[in-house]
């Protein structure tokens, strides 16, 4: 053991400085040596977790980097190329939607599911808001919206049907995408919508996923939904 | 479909923070880790983790978001990977690489670590579960050694998961005292990037600490609370006066005063204040007030108050119906805005027992807290037979603070050893 001759005590590290004051080393002093025996108990080393958290950094602003630029590379050829149209715009809200869900998927911890859900949600909004500002023809609520909805309805099929011991957990995703089809039907008759037919599905679906789930496991449904809302 | 119902349970009052403020840059993730004789052997690990993780209940669980408050189920998934430690001492602990368990087990060379998100648990129930780990893995690594060992769990610890804050609680009077501090001396410095984390463990023995404990009539936690609120003085106020308290929180386990053995959370912090309102300072002036500060705060009664005051806020029904991203939201405002009631925090959770036929295997036990917003030093006590170790952590390069409280004990006469998770480096 090396002994720092500044702090008067024992440094178990292989290094050549004090860690507290940066003092070169000593070797132990012989009339030391009795004073710190049984303290020669080391809590071992550790691995270098620098390297690799930098490095998974780095590959973030790599990808971050590769974002920015295309970007500025679809507003440059937009402005030079076509002029007439701004696409561009919706380039860069397309990349930035993106990278958000790179960064969403990779980053955070929640279940896939919930990841699921967030992103079918956040994607009906932007269709929505783009739609609005593309000319308000209506197509987001027509087809976009409720056949996300449909969609999700399937990934939770899917998901039941995989991690069948655990069925439950996805319930209230379920019961997300039945109220977001019934606030479609709503939206659509408030603002007298034509062709009311792919709401109408999706809600129909939406709904009677969940009427089967409680018939055929009226105990388990209660449950997962007593669990859910207690208060 | 499920064969059988799941159970499920709500956090206790303390847990109910932390999912909502855990980051990666505070993980409120709590680590424990035991040295043994000898490499791990990574198989072992793995099959005594799996056969003891599903007798702790309270453990074995999974966090789910309700409507109104998180709640805890029943995790039907098997035992996370026994990991080799690759990344940062009380690393966040992503739910999606370990199964969606809140704990993570990892090994390096001769060393286990245990690390527990804290809405599980508190050092109590980390050190009770590491242990029973311990000795599993020994069963199975040294079977002949061990064969008069029972191959189950010790029949002294009690795998109780109430919530004994609830249990204790008592309604408030009218006149209920509110817990509201001003705002503490904050520790800052140049730091290293989040998360990464430096440590340095301080390994003393027990006997002469408490030879010097006895000089001044003080007991070890008091007087290492001391030492490092003195250290804060002398390093970071340079011994000069500040209109600021050095504030230390000390996590206090209520499981004595109580009579409770439950394996969720159940402690209370207090603070062992001292304000510099002049210059020069001695450490028996500050030992004396930093005890009276502790021993004004250390008894049932204002445990009882603390219980009431933290209780009652969940037991609010105006607050219960609130949904949960807007409690979220809430919780986390109010703890930004209160992280500056404390500069730091030390935590001792006192001697490790083990089991006679096990100790020879098993050589030290170390204890570290990760950082939380506002407190970028913290410390953590342990002790095992006769060897004390104090483990800072820190997120700053400087390590003024250590050194005098290293220096204040060797200057007493207590000799000490330390060692570095090597982020300091040379200089």
């Amino acid at each position: 053991m090396k002994y720092c001759s500044n702090c008067h005590l024992g440094v178990q590290d292989d290094i050549q400085s004090c860690p507290l004051c940066h003092k070169v080393l000593d070797v132990m002093p012989d009339e030391e040596e009795n004073r710190y025996a049984g303290l020669d108990h080391s809590m071992g080393t550790y691995p270098d977790a620098r390297l690799r958290h930098r490095r998974i950094r780095f590959i973030l602003r790599v990808i971050l980097l590769i974002f920015i630029l295309a970007a500025v590379a679809a507003a440059f050829v937009n402005h030079y190329v076509t002029p007439n149209v701004r696409w561009a715009w919706i380039a860069v809200a397309a990349l930035v939607y993106i990278y958000f869900f790179l960064w969403f998927w990779v980053r955070n911890d929640t279940p896939v599911i919930g990841k699921v859900g967030l992103m079918l949600v956040v994607t009906m909004v932007l269709l929505l808001i783009i739609d609005h500002f593309t000319g308000a023809h209506g197509w987001a609520l027509r087809y976009a919206v409720p056949g996300l909805i449909l969609l999700g309805d399937g990934i939770i099929f899917l998901f039941m049907i995989i991690s069948k011991d655990a069925w439950y957990s996805y319930l209230l995703t379920l019961f997300l995408f039945a109220v977001c089809s019934i606030v479609v039907v709503i939206a659509y008759l408030v603002l007298g919508r034509e062709n009311i037919t792919l709401p109408m599905i999706c809600l129909g679906v939406s709904i009677l996923y969940l009427l089967a789930t409680y018939i055929l496991r009226p105990r388990e449904f209660g449950r997962e939904f007593r669990r859910r809302f207690h208060v | 479909m499920s064969k059988k119902q799941v159970n499920w349970d709500k956090l206790d009052n303390t847990a109910l923070l932390f999912p909502a403020i855990a980051s990666e840059n505070m993980t409120n993730v709590y680590r424990v880790s035991a040295v043994l004789s000898e490499e791990i052997d990574r198989a072992a690990l793995q099959k005594a983790f799996n056969r003891v993780l599903p007798a702790f209940k309270a453990f074995k669980v999974r966090l789910r978001s309700g409507f109104f408050w998180y709640y805890f189920e029943e995790n039907p998934r098997k035992p996370p990977a026994v990991e080799k430690e690759i990344t940062f001492p009380g690393a966040y602990i992503d739910r999606s690489v370990s199964n969606q368990y809140l704990l993570r087990l990892s090994y390096h060379e001769k060393r286990i670590n245990l690390e527990m998100f804290h809405a599980l648990s508190d050092g109590f129930g980390v050190i009770t579960f590491l242990k029973e780990i311990i000795y599993q893995y020994l069963r199975i690594r040294y079977p002949e050694a061990l064969a008069g060992e029972p191959d189950s769990l010790s029949t002294d610890i009690f795998l109780d998961k109430e919530d004994s804050y609830i249990r204790n609680y008592k309604k408030p009077g009218k006149d209920r005292k509110k817990y509201v501090r001003t705002d503490a001396l904050c520790i800052t410095g140049p730091e290293f990037e989040r998360p990464e984390i430096a440590l340095i463990h301080g390994h003393m023995p027990v006997s002469a600490l408490k030879e010097v404990c006895h000089r001044y009539g003080t007991t070890i936690n008091t007087y290492l609370t001391a030492v490092y609120v003195w250290s804060i003085y002398k390093s970071v106020l340079n011994g000069r006066a500040g209109e600021k308290p050095i504030r230390c929180a000390v996590p206090v386990n209520l499981r004595p005063y109580y009579d409770s053995h439950t394996l969720k959370n159940f402690f209370a912090i207090i603070g062992a204040e001292f304000l510099p309102d002049r210059e020069g300072y001695t450490f028996p002036e500050i030992l004396e007030i930093v005890s009276e500060s502790l021993k004004s705060q250390m008894n049932r009664s204002n445990f009882d108050e603390i219980i009431s005051y933290n209780v009652s806020n969940e037991m609010n029904m105006m607050l219960r119906i609130v949904p949960l991203f807007i409690k979220n939201f809430a919780i986390k405002q109010v703890f930004s805005a209160s992280s500056h009631s404390y500069s730091t925090t030390m935590t001792n959770v006192g001697p490790v027992k083990v089991r006679e036929p096990y100790k020879p295997y098993i050589k030290g036990f170390s204890v570290m807290l990760s950082m939380s917003e506002g407190q970028n030093i913290k410390a953590a006590i342990i002790s095992y037979e006769d060897l004390l170790t104090v483990t800072f952590s820190s997120c700053l390069s400087d390590t003024s603070i250590q050194r005098c409280f290293f220096q204040e004990l060797t200057k007493e006469g207590i000799p000490v050893t330390i060692e570095t998770n090597g982020m300091y480096g040379e200089a």
